[in-house]
């Protein structure tokens, strides 16, 4: 019979500082889209990968959406589901710079707004960091993270909670 | 107590909502579909009708293609390279004023101008190309690297 893992006591202090981490990150990365929509349609389009008419419908869509995931990885209640949009985001753009990569494409990433920073491999990395410290946030590994998103009840050396509480 | 795909469902639709608001709100929208895209010219009597003249060329071959023959007068701003210029590209190019961008790459490099600031409705691609330039005797050419 494998043993069961138990949360530890700096799980939970841990996972709220990266949800904050990653809610700074998010939070700044969507403000400079949001400012200048004009420049982020330049940077999706220069992926090629969007047909044309969807370019801006996206450069409009996806700032407001980091935002609101910045904005849920800050409230208890809506950590997990801030979390997985960050999982989902970090997961589509990560694929998006590793295209470019492939295709030689010398482009301005988009990551931050305006800012001219050429995608290459530390994007990438960027993107894959952020993809698994929402993972960490979301609670996946972790016994015991799987509730306390949104209850934040996870006692210290608890375990996994598998059925209802009493 | 709500899901957390019901949550994440909502942040969502939350996000589409203040996406379609701040965009109405805003004092130059973006449009609703697509982008202004930089137009394209296919042939050289496109070329021709390009108005006001002069203007503008942007190369955006590689060094050695450039070196080997070139529009004279034209900005080397290769697809591959075109971060290097990024500090100097108003010196070398006038922000306004119809700009012609050839060569292979000449789209991506087209991109970057828009990214920089530059209207996408001021610029064109030579769908022709340095091949399709070159014969042309009433354009200038020149050889040698970019000063």
């Amino acid at each position: 019979m494998r043993p069961k893992r138990r949360a530890v006591f700096w799980q939970q202090p841990a996972r709220l500082l990266l949800a904050w981490i990653l809610a700074a990150v998010f939070l700044f990365a969507a403000g400079g889209k949001i400012l200048h929509p004009q420049d982020f349609s330049a940077a999706v389009a220069n992926y090629r990968i969007l047909p044309g008419w969807l370019v801006n419908p996206a450069a409009l869509f996806l700032p407001w959406a980091e935002w609101a995931a910045g904005v849920a990885l800050v409230f208890s209640g809506w950590r997990r589901a801030g979390a997985w949009l960050v999982v989902g985001f970090s997961s589509l753009f990560a694929a998006a710079v590793l295209s470019a990569l492939v295709r030689g494409l010398d482009i301005n990433c988009g990551c931050f707004g305006p800012a001219n920073h050429a995608v290459g491999l530390s994007t990438l990395l960027l993107d894959l960091g952020l993809l698994a410290a929402g993972w960490l946030v979301a609670g996946w590994p972790w016994p015991g993270a799987r509730n306390s998103g949104s209850s934040s009840a996870t006692v210290p050396g608890s375990g996994p909670c598998r059925g209802p509480h009493p | 107590m709500l899901s957390d795909v019901k949550k994440t469902l909502l942040l969502l639709a939350a996000a589409g909502m203040l996406a379609v608001g701040s965009n109405l709100l805003r004092p130059d929208p973006l449009p609703w579909l697509g982008r202004p895209e930089v137009r394209t010219l296919a042939q050289v009597s496109d070329l021709e009708r390009l108005k006001p003249q002069p203007w503008a060329w942007v190369d955006a071959r590689d060094a050695g293609a450039f070196a080997a023959g070139h529009v004279a007068g034209a900005v080397h701003l290769p697809a591959r390279r075109k971060f290097q210029h990024v500090g100097r590209i108003f010196e070398l190019l006038a922000p306004q004023g119809p700009i012609v961008v050839y060569g292979e790459g000449a789209r991506e490099t087209a991109g970057f101008l828009v990214d920089n600031g530059y209207a996408a409705e001021q610029i064109y691609i030579f769908a022709a190309g340095w091949e399709g330039l070159r014969t042309l005797a009433a354009v200038p050419k020149a050889k040698g690297e970019q000063p």
